[in-house]
């Protein structure tokens, strides 16, 4: 038999294997589509895990439906959406404040249908959209972030962090990131000045400089900072800073007396959506006292914003109730906004080496 | 149906049948590539954020500014220290290579391969941690009693360019081992035996006739050093800035896509400017070898 034929054989057998394989592929995916999986977004790392493990699972209780979740940076989220108006690439999005109001001003998100989000009537008014356009799902709280071993006495100001003993050993997050951004202004606030007055802050990052000994492209290297012995004290999140310390990392977060640090997260329904119902049901979900109330536990500590929701574990040392959280030191983005970019730009060239 | 394609293929459309193989190629690289790029051009010759006004303000905008201008050099410093770093270190690698034995060539293949086998994030966070103030480095110069605190090693240009030289290495020394096998032995024997000392040798014989290696070398590590947007964020951190992560801070952070459009569109064209020098200093010493 020559070699030919033989090769021939084997492509017959080949293209019969890949058509056996094929045909049940066809209808496993054809299901997909007739079940309607809703696109959903959540942030990387915790949130991600966190909505997997939790969120999820409760929606398909709710529901009888499934979701399938995209991790993605509420900017980057942003991006995609404005790419593709007309035919939007996830049905519900969860955004960070400032994300979320430049959405609202393009126009990207549609009403809730509030009838299908009875969960709305938890929350306390100041978390929903006056639109309608969204709701806060969660909330997380910033602090003062030590290293316990090298630093004896707990940090109780921000100034703190210009004691000469500090040298080389504070960290900074770019403005790039939420976190670097509501702390400047948080700074700002501290000295007098306000969203749109942020000279005091730069001028402390100014002075802060010597002690800097490194700034962290994202919150994420800043918790890579700390493990390392890199740095010593910074902002940062409680979430991380207590996943850092079931890690064995020997860090603690200290009030500052300026008070805590509040950022809030959306969840909005996307302008285009073929679900709008089902992403009503997934908001719905995420503002359940259920899931809420499992988030707040180890080791997420994200902030509930449903008021039946108690407060627990180590957001209990914290806040007692989601009505304490709005006393909290909180951003007007809507004036932030705008001078973002103009902000950015100032924090590169002052903290350049 | 056969035997139509086989006189097809053999009949006198042969070149016109392998123009048509190129077409998939062709019309990918138009959709994906051209006409972004062409887009992208376009966005950069607005004058505002909302891309209301057409102008090149973005490009006065940058080259007025002396913080911008830094970033484009610094990128620019950082593809040529990094090549200069592979060609130092790669050139004597790429040299045992083609002057061992095949049983070695094969263990050596595999080693200088090794970077990239593995991802560039799981190669650039193991330099953040042998770096680092607690890193390998800072320890072991602690326990020899050479510092008595840690220096400063991390987030630093220095350390990109270490990390970059050892992720692009592979793409140096293999063009270099390419160029370096191709050339005749008995040139060289031929310079000894006129009484040329093996440095004479390397450097009137060897040296020029690597060149195309070398430059192809040099043209893939330049390229891939100044776009190499997670090493520069991960060991340059947050207080060195290159080209791509301003790019994309201007884009998706301060939703500036005109004014990152720009950036991107100058780097670009900076690049192209290298290589096309490149290309003219490698015409320059074919010209030389000949002649």
């Amino acid at each position: 038999m020559s070699k030919i034929d033989l090769d021939r054989r084997r492509i017959v057998q080949a293209l019969g294997a890949l058509g056996a394989v094929g045909l049940p592929l066809s209808g496993v995916i054809g299901n997909a589509y007739a079940a309607e999986s809703l696109a959903a977004t959540t942030f990387p790392g915790a949130w991600e895990e966190s909505h997997r493990k939790i969120l999820l699972p409760a929606f398909r209780k709710a529901t009888g439906q499934s979701a399938t979740l995209t991790a993605s940076q509420a900017v980057d989220t942003l991006t995609k959406l404005t790419g593709a108006r007309a035919n939007p690439p996830f049905d519900v999005v969860m955004m960070d404040e400032g994300p979320y109001l430049i959405g609202v001003s393009q126009g990207l998100f549609e009403p809730m249908p509030t009838s299908k989000v009875p969960n709305l009537a938890d929350l306390p008014a100041k978390f929903i959209d006056p639109k309608g356009l969204g709701a806060y799902t969660s909330g997380q709280v910033y602090g003062i972030a030590y290293n316990t071993e090298k630093i004896k006495q707990a940090p109780t100001s921000w100034n703190d962090l210009l004691k000469p003993q500090f040298k080389g050993r504070v960290g900074l997050v770019g403005l790039d990131s939420t976190l670097g951004l509501v702390w400047m202004v948080a700074l700002a606030k501290m000295l007098g000045g306000d969203e749109a007055h942020m000279d005091p802050a730069f001028d402390f990052i100014r002075r802060l400089m010597p002690n800097v000994g490194a700034v962290a492209a994202n919150p994420g290297a800043l918790g890579t900072l700390f493990q390392q012995g890199q740095i010593d004290i910074s902002c940062h999140y409680i979430n991380n800073v207590e996943s850092l310390k079931a890690k064995g990392v020997p860090v603690a977060l200290a009030r500052p007396a300026s008070n805590w640090g509040l950022v809030r997260s959306t969840m909005n329904i996307v302008k285009n959506t073929k679900m709008a119902d089902l992403a009503a049901a997934y908001i719905n979900t995420a503002l359940s006292a259920e899931v809420q109330q499992q988030m707040t536990a180890a080791p997420y500590f994200v902030a509930p914003t449903n008021t039946k929701v108690p407060f627990g574990g180590a957001l209990a040392q914290i806040a007692q109730s989601s009505s304490e959280l709005e006393s909290f030191v909180q951003v007007d983005w809507a004036k932030l906004n705008p001078l973002r970019a103009g902000y950015i730009d100032r924090f590169n060239r002052e903290v350049k080496v | 149906m056969s035997s139509v394609v086989r006189t097809r293929v053999r009949g006198s459309r042969r070149i016109a049948g392998d123009w048509l193989l190129t077409l998939p190629l062709s019309v990918f690289f138009l959709a994906f590539v051209a006409v972004p790029l062409a887009l992208l051009a376009a966005i950069s010759l607005h004058n505002d954020a909302a891309m209301t006004h057409a102008g090149l303000h973005q490009y006065a905008r940058f080259f007025s500014d002396s913080y911008n201008r830094g970033i484009l050099w610094s990128t620019l410093g950082l593809g040529v220290w990094t090549t200069a770093s592979c060609i130092v270190l790669g050139y004597p690698v790429a040299w045992l290579y083609v002057s061992s034995s095949a049983h070695w060539r094969r263990p050596l293949l595999l080693c200088i391969l090794l970077p990239l086998l593995t991802s560039s994030v799981v190669r650039t966070f193991a330099w953040v941690v042998i770096l680092g103030n607690e890193g390998l480095v800072n320890q072991v110069l602690a326990a020899l009693g050479l510092i008595g605190s840690p220096v400063k090693l991390l987030y630093t240009p220095a350390a990109v360019v270490l990390s970059l030289a050892q992720i692009e290495l592979p793409l140096m020394v293999l063009p270099l081992a390419t160029a370096l096998s191709a050339i005749d032995p008995r040139l060289s024997e031929a310079s000894h035996a006129l009484g040329a000392s093996p440095w004479r040798t390397w450097w009137r014989v060897t040296l020029p006739l690597s060149v195309p290696g070398l430059l192809s070398g040099t043209l893939l590590v330049f390229t891939g050093a100044v776009s190499a947007f997670v090493v520069q964020t991960l060991v340059g951190g947050g207080q060195l800035m290159y080209m791509p992560f301003y790019i994309y801070q201007q884009a998706i952070q301060s939703q500036d896509y005109p004014f990152a459009a720009a950036i991107a569109m100058i780097l670009l064209v900076s690049i192209l400017v290298m290589v096309t020098l490149l290309n003219y200093g490698g015409r320059k010493t074919k010209g030389f070898i000949h002649g």
